[in-house]
């Protein structure tokens, strides 16, 4: 098999597929943060604004390193 | 993706490319300009007794959603702040909507969210040295241990790449999925207006959701860094 730029460009979208698995952290992560939250809102229904936007705030944090292995994908596809 | 309304200026042998995304937030400058100005001079003729309405019912409402984000963790320095987050709060939501118009919104450009990120960075270390100096900040640095100063000196320097990181990741991967979408709908015309059936849902999570969440929560972690030195902590 000889490297030449298709080589590179083949194994360049492999490694994009690879670097996509960690998108399993961020939906496990956010699925447990929404579930405490439901309890929360089931033992005290009178508060649900406030455990709305505090579990919406803390779920789009847990999603940060969700989208960093997106944007080493997408590097990974359109610039090499 | 079009690239026909980047600006080139050339000077001598030195060409400096002004991307699509910088253009849309001159225009979104002027915009909002005009509005605060306008705004402005509504509020000074407004009534204080009588319930107000139209423009300056908008302006209150604005005011409260930005002391609603910032309120608790800028405790009792709110309203020396409020300028700053307030305009960028709501000039960060506008520019993450320019999605819906068919343009490359301002924040898909990581150098952009860079600026902002390394600004808060800034203002978070001058006004920690500016409290006690230089000194008791380096000792703040290794408040448990000592041998944890490096970890903490990380600790500083994570929130700017992490700020900068989401909304860029976020915006972009917004943007990059529904110009995909167009264009292989543009690709495959007589079955690819099918394709409007989906594009409505893409816009709305992308761009309306995705879009006011992210600004939310930039604002929120960077008044949460800066409250962390400017106001006092009661324990």
């Amino acid at each position: 098999m000889e490297f030449n730029a298709d080589f590179v460009k083949g194994m360049a979208c492999l490694g994009a597929g690879i670097a996509m698995i960690a998108g399993l952290g961020p939906g496990i992560g956010q699925g447990i943060a929404a579930s405490r939250g439901a309890e929360a809102v089931g033992r005290n229904p009178d508060a649900q604004g406030k455990i709305q936007s505090t579990m919406v705030l803390g779920i789009a944090l847990a999603e940060t390193t969700g989208i960093y292995s997106l944007i080493i994908a997408i590097l990974l596809i359109f610039v090499i | 993706m079009n690239h026909i309304s980047d600006i080139e200026i050339t000077i001598g042998s030195w060409t400096w490319v002004i991307p699509q995304s910088i253009l849309v937030w001159f225009a979104l400058c002027i915009i909002f300009a005009v509005f605060f100005y306008v705004a402005g001079k509504r509020i000074d003729r407004a009534d204080p007794a009588k319930a107000s309405k139209g423009l300056v019912y908008v302006a209150e409402e604005m005011l409260n959603l930005a002391i609603y984000v910032t309120g608790n963790n800028l405790k009792d320095k709110v309203y020396h702040y409020l300028p700053v987050f307030g305009t960028l709060l709501f000039m960060m939501a506008a520019a993450n909507l320019v999605g819906l118009l068919g343009w490359q919104n301002p924040t898909s450009n990581v150098s952009f969210n860079g600026t902002l990120a390394i600004c808060v960075f800034l203002t978070t270390q001058y006004h920690g040295i500016k409290k006690g100096g230089l000194v008791n900040r380096l000792k703040e640095l290794a408040e448990p241990f000592w041998f944890l100063f490096p970890l903490n000196i990380i600790g500083e320097l994570a929130p700017v790449i992490s700020l900068t990181m989401r909304l860029f990741g976020n915006m972009l991967a917004g943007y990059l999925i529904t110009a995909l979408v167009y264009t292989l709908m543009a690709n495959t015309m007589p079955f690819g207006i099918l394709g409007f059936a989906v594009t409505p849902f893409l816009h709305m999570y992308f761009d309306i959701f995705s879009g006011c969440i992210q600004s939310f929560i930039f604002f929120t972690l960077s008044s949460y860094f800066i409250g962390q030195q400017v106001a006092d902590q009661e324990e």
